[in-house]
Order: C-alpha cells, then sequence, then structure tokens
C-alpha cells in the first residue's frame, strides 16, 4: 500500500551531473517516503527549498559537493544551519576536495553531522542516508512508524520507548 | 703556502702612520742605541709565525708585511697587508696568546722590533716613543674592529645569494622528481583509460542485437535516445512534478528514470495517465534507455580522464632545454587544465588571442603561468575573479594576469621580488608555485619582461611580455 505524498525531503547538491545522477540511483530505495530533489547550484537549491517550505515539506537531509561554481557548498551549509527552518536539517558533505579549514568550518558553524569522502564506497551512502535520516527523526520526535522498514528500526524503537515521540497528526 | 687569496683589504696609510714613521725616525736619529732595534725582512721572512707565541711588536717603517692564516681545510689565505706606520703583532702580544696568524714580508721591509726590555723601558727612557706605541695600537685596534664588521657584512650577503642559489636548486630538484612521478602516474593510467573506452565502444556494438530480443521494435530507439545527451536537470524536474501528478500509483524511483527519457518515448513505457504499473515491456525499455545512457557516461569520463592525463604529462615533463616557437595560448590553456582545481574556486575571464608566438622554453612558460595564476588565486579569498587576456603589442606578445584580492601595498611594491619575501603564513598550498624571483628570472632568460601594472579598481596585475617570433608554431591538434 503506497502512503500518500512524501512529508520529508532529501537535498542532493552536486554541479556534475555524472556524479549527481549516481548519488540519486544510490537513493532509489529512500524514494518512496522521501521527496529526492537533486540541484546542480546553490542557487538552485535555495529556490528547491523555498518550494519545498510552501508545500510544507521539511528538508530532513542534505548530501552537498563542497567545490562548486559561485557559493561554496560548505557556505550553504552554514546558510542551512543559521535558518530556523533549516536548523535541524542533517548535513553531510560528500566531496572529493574540501582543505581543513572549510572542513573546520563546516563542522563549526554548519554543524556538519557527517563526512564521506569521493568516490564513496557502495553501500556507503546508503548506510550514512539511513542513520542521518533516523536521527533526523528521533531529534524532531517525528512518529517513526511509517519509516520502520527503511530505517533503523531498533534505535527509533529505543527513542520511542523512551517517550520521545508524539503520535502522528 | 700552496694557495693564496687576494688580500680582503689593504690597510692605507693615513696621518697618524706618516706621523709615527716621522716620529721615530727622529728619534733613531737622536738614539743612536735604537738602531739595534731595527730589523730590514727580505720578500719571504716571517717575522711572526701562526700559532708560536710573540712578545714583539713590530712598527713598519718601509715596505710591507701580509698576515696570513690557514684554512681548516687546507690551504692559505691572505687576511691583511700592512705598509707604512702599521704596527703588527698587536694581538698576540697585548693578549699573550700564540699568534693568530702569520706576518710574511711581501717586499723587501724595514721595521723597529720593540722586544719585551725595550717595552719595559719605554716609559721611563723613550716617553715620546711610548706615547706613540701607545697610540699605535689603539688605532690598530680600532681599525680591526671596523674591518671585522665590514667582513660581517660581505659574509651576509654571500650568505643571501647562496640560500638563493640553493633554494632554486632544490626546488628545480623537485620539480624534477615530481615530474617523473607525474610522467609515471599518467603512463599507467592511460592503459586501463584506453581499456574502457574500447570496451565502451564494444559493448555499444553487443548490446543492442541482444536487447532487441528484449523489446522487440521499440529497443532501438530507446537505444539511441539513451545515448543522446540528457536535457537539463530542471526540465527533468518538471517532468518528475508532472509524472508524479499523472502516476500517483507508481514508484516515484521508476518515475525518477521515465523523467529522463525523452517525452515522445515515455507513453510506450508508462501507458495512460493513473496506470497501476509501467506497459508489458516498459520495465526492459527503461533498462535498455538505462544501459545506453549509463555507457554514455562511462565514455565521457574516460574522455575526461584521457585529457587531464595529456595535459599533465605536458606539464609534468622534464625541463626544456632549448628554446622552441610557442603558441601563447595552447601554453596557457595547458596550464588551465592542471591547475583547474585551484582555479575552479573563482571565476575565471580567459581572453586569449591565437597565434602569438614566441620563442621561449616551452617549461619555463608553463612554470611562469602557474606561478602567477596560483598568486592570483591565493590573494583571493573563494569568489573573486581570475582574469588572463593575451594580445599582441607592438611586436610583443602580451600576457596579463589579473585578480580581485586586496592587491599589493605601496611600501611592499618593490620587495616582492625579493628572495624569500612572502605574506602568505600558511595553510593550504599546492606546491607547485615559485617565489616571484625565481620567475622573474624564467622571464628574462627567455628574453621577456615582468611588471607589476595598476589595477583600477582594486586588485593586482602582472603583467608578462615577449618578443613575439617570426616563425610560426608546430600546433598539437591530435587528442
Amino acid at each position: 500500500m503506497k502512503p500518500s505524498h512524501p512529508k520529508l525531503a532529501i537535498l542532493c547538491l552536486e554541479d556534475e551531473p555524472a556524479v549527481l545522477d549516481a548519488v540519486v540511483r544510490d537513493l532509489a530505495p529512500f524514494e518512496e517516503l522521501f521527496l529526492i530533489e537533486p540541484v546542480e547550484s546553490v542557487v538552485e537549491a535555495r529556490r528547491v527549498i523555498s518550494v519545498l517550505q510552501e508545500k510544507g515539506v521539511p528538508l530532513a537531509l542534505a548530501l552537498c559537493d563542497h567545490l562548486l561554481p559561485g557559493v561554496s557548498g560548505t557556505e550553504f551549509l552554514v546558510e542551512l544551519n543559521h535558518s530556523d527552518a533549516t536548523k535541524a536539517t542533517r548535513k553531510v558533505l560528500i566531496t572529493a576536495q574540501a582543505g581543513l579549514t572549510d572542513t573546520i568550518r563546516a563542522i563549526n558553524d554548519g554543524n556538519l553531522n557527517h563526512f564521506i569522502a569521493k568516490p564513496w564506497q557502495p553501500g556507503d551512502l546508503q548506510k550514512v542516508v539511513r542513520d542521518q535520516l533516523t536521527s533526523y527523526l528521533v531529534a524532531t520526535e517525528t512518529n517513526p512508524l511509517p519509516y520502520l522498514a527503511l530505517l533503523d528500526a531498533q534505535r527509533l524503537l529505543e527513542a520511542m520507548q523512551q517517550g520521545n515521540t508524539t503520535t502522528d497528526t | 703556502m700552496s694557495e693564496r687569496a687576494s688580500p680582503e683589504s689593504l690597510f692605507t696609510a693615513d696621518a697618524l702612520s706618516e706621523s709615527a714613521v716621522e716620529a721615530i725616525q727622529h728619534l733613531v736619529a737622536a738614539n743612536p742605541e735604537l738602531m739595534s732595534h731595527l730589523r730590514d725582512f727580505a720578500v719571504g721572512a716571517r717575522p711572526i709565525e701562526e700559532g708560536a707565541p710573540n712578545h714583539r711588536l713590530f712598527v713598519i717603517l718601509e715596505g710591507a708585511l701580509a698576515l696570513f692564516k690557514n684554512l681548516p681545510g687546507g690551504g692559505v689565505i691572505e687576511v691583511s697587508r700592512h705598509g707604512r706606520g702599521d704596527l703588527v703583532g698587536v694581538h698576540s702580544f697585548a693578549t699573550d696568546n700564540r699568534s693568530f696568524c702569520t706576518a710574511e714580508a711581501v717586499e723587501p721591509t724595514r721595521a723597529l722590533r720593540l722586544g719585551p726590555s725595550l717595552l719595559e723601558s719605554l716609559p721611563t727612557n723613550y716617553p715620546e716613543l711610548h706615547r706613540l706605541v701607545q697610540r699605535l695600537i689603539v688605532a690598530n685596534l680600532a681599525m680591526r674592529y671596523r674591518s671585522a664588521v665590514q667582513l660581517q657584512v660581505q659574509l651576509s650577503e654571500a650568505n643571501r645569494e647562496l640560500t638563493e642559489t640553493r633554494n632554486r636548486l632544490i626546488h628545480q630538484e623537485k620539480l624534477a622528481v615530481l615530474g617523473q612521478l607525474a610522467a609515471g602516474v599518467a603512463h599507467e593510467v592511460n592503459n586501463p583509460v584506453a581499456a574502457i573506452l574500447r570496451h565502451s565502444d564494444t559493448l555499444k556494438e553487443l548490446l543492442p542485437p541482444l536487447l532487441e530480443s528484449a523489446a522487440p521494435g521499440l529497443a532501438a530507439e530507446f537505444w539511441r535516445a539513451g545515448l543522446d545527451s540528457p536535457g537539463s536537470l530542471a526540465t527533468q524536474r518538471e517532468a518528475m512534478e508532472a509524472l508524479t501528478a499523472a502516476y500517483p500509483a507508481l514508484p516515484r524511483a521508476a518515475l525518477r528514470q521515465v523523467a529522463a527519457i525523452p517525452p515522445d518515448l515515455r507513453t510506450k513505457v508508462l501507458g495512460k495517465p493513473g496506470a497501476t504499473s509501467v506497459t508489458a515491456n516498459g520495465t526492459a525499455l527503461i533498462a535498455i534507455f538505462e544501459c545506453a545512457f549509463l555507457l554514455r557516461h562511462m565514455g565521457t569520463g574516460a574522455h575526461q580522464i584521457s585529457h587531464l592525463v595529456k595535459k599533465l604529462k605536458e606539464y609534468a615533463r622534464p625541463a626544456s632545454i632549448d628554446p622552441e616557437v610557442v603558441d601563447i595560448r595552447e601554453s596557457i590553456e595547458g596550464t588551465f587544465v592542471v591547475l583547474n582545481p585551484l582555479i575552479n574556486r573563482h571565476q575565471l575571464s580567459a581572453m586569449l588571442t591565437p597565434g602569438l608566438n614566441v620563442s621561449a622554453r616551452a617549461t619555463s612558460l608553463t612554470q611562469i603561468w602557474t606561478n602567477l595564476i596560483k598568486n592570483a588565486c591565493e590573494a583571493m579569498e573563494s569568489g573573486g575573479t581570475l582574469s588572463v587576456r593575451a594580445f599582441a603589442n607592438n611586436g610583443r606578445a602580451l600576457v596579463e594576469i589579473q585578480d580581485t584580492g586586496p592587491g599589493i601595498p605601496e611600501e611592499l611594491k618593490h620587495r616582492i621580488f625579493e628572495v624569500n619575501f612572502t605574506t602568505k603564513t600558511g595553510g593550504e598550498n599546492f606546491g607547485l608555485g615559485l617565489g616571484l624571483s625565481i620567475t622573474r628570472s624564467l622571464i628574462n632568460e627567455n628574453d621577456g619582461v615582468l611588471e607589476l601594472t595598476e589595477t583600477p579598481g582594486g586588485g593586482c596585475t602582472f603583467r608578462v611580455s615577449f618578443p613575439l617570433a617570426k616563425e610560426p608554431a608546430v600546433l598539437d591538434t591530435a587528442d
């Protein structure tokens, strides 16, 4: 039984089309429950995020490359962290090239949750995504029931037992 | 003594020395017993030997004595030379040490020899001579001090030059090793890349007949569509929205794949709006499209690697020995490819006139562009614009490299070409650059000129110019 329109979104920000395609392919298992939004630049990303906000779909996870034309992925994550609407969004850098200064900025000012180095191992990306989405649900006290099969059921149930969840509205 | 270095300094006679000689001659004339204290030295005679104890002072009346020192590594160096009115033996005499140097007559020399007994009697018997000797001692020591300071300065200069040369040699050595490594890696990468490209092409021939059986009649269309360039991400997003609205029962992952397929082919896969599953051979057709799509991506990627490797090999080849006729635009564009990771943090504005030929060492040019571009990029944080222009003017080829950074302060403008001058205090470093002083050397060696020019609006512009060559360049068009 297919659920209604997804209630949470995942943003993929990457300017190399071949790599963006590969990321989206790896996210196929999450397509049913999460709205996957691939974008090639920060400008596009901002537009997509405001459309999501209009539709009332929170951004659960942002997967970003660092090296982009114009504004960098790190600066974008810092933006997300400073905006109330996206403060809780899980933030992941997938990148081949981010020096120490940029990484420190992403961690300290962007509240970076995870760092994946390119090229990533098959399965690694999905594992990280599963883990980060679980953390998002726990942190925002979202009803985890629809997501038990897809994400980390054990962690979600533990959080529920500790009274960290509310029922779905 | 097997070797002699040229004298570091020649102590010239001054007023004190002249009056000293006159006074002594006068005294000797008035006191004939002093004549027994005069000594004559033939050329080569040594009144003082290095390492031997010395209790005598010599005041030279005529001729010259030179001081020699043995060098630790063997050989001898001439330290100083002394003539009329100079005092020799002061150091060892005054400190009661063994003599620091050997004093040897380099001309026939006459000197007043002041031994211990004479010196002891000076205050009582010859008070004027006593006072004179004291003044000579002080003057001698003062002169030694001055010369020591001068030598410090010269030594410092020599050290500076030595450091610059050494740094340059180390750097060249590093570049040579790096070049060898890069060439080796490039070569090894080329083989697997060639295999990938070849096998991709083979797959493109082998697969279509096989796929035909999976979806007869339609396979070829979907295969060709997959090999074509995909639409923009924006159009795919719009398609995705339309498809999810029209086919709410279908899995989103499948709809995403369909969104990449050209609109006119989509109905063959999806059927009518509201369908709850894809058409009979819809799954197969999507898979066929995907196969072609992925092969296309693989081919593009392999070509990119191949191109980069080629440019890297050119960039990293051993230093050119001879000048050749080089097309400036080719040279700069080759550098862009290799420096791309550094450059693409900023906007690049490149206006390079083709056909600007200069006679220069190709690898030197590459190093010159690398250093100037690297400096420009490092002057700007993220963002900013790197402008590179190449054009002809008055029989010369001009290259201007400009950044939108903070520019160079007025007071530092003449210092930036100094060896070891830097304002970079650390952080990331690609390790490709040279100091500006070396860059300027490279430019000068290739008959070029480097200038820092005014940059209206802030930032910094370096201008390199070379005379245009008469002959055309040999262009490398194979890729």
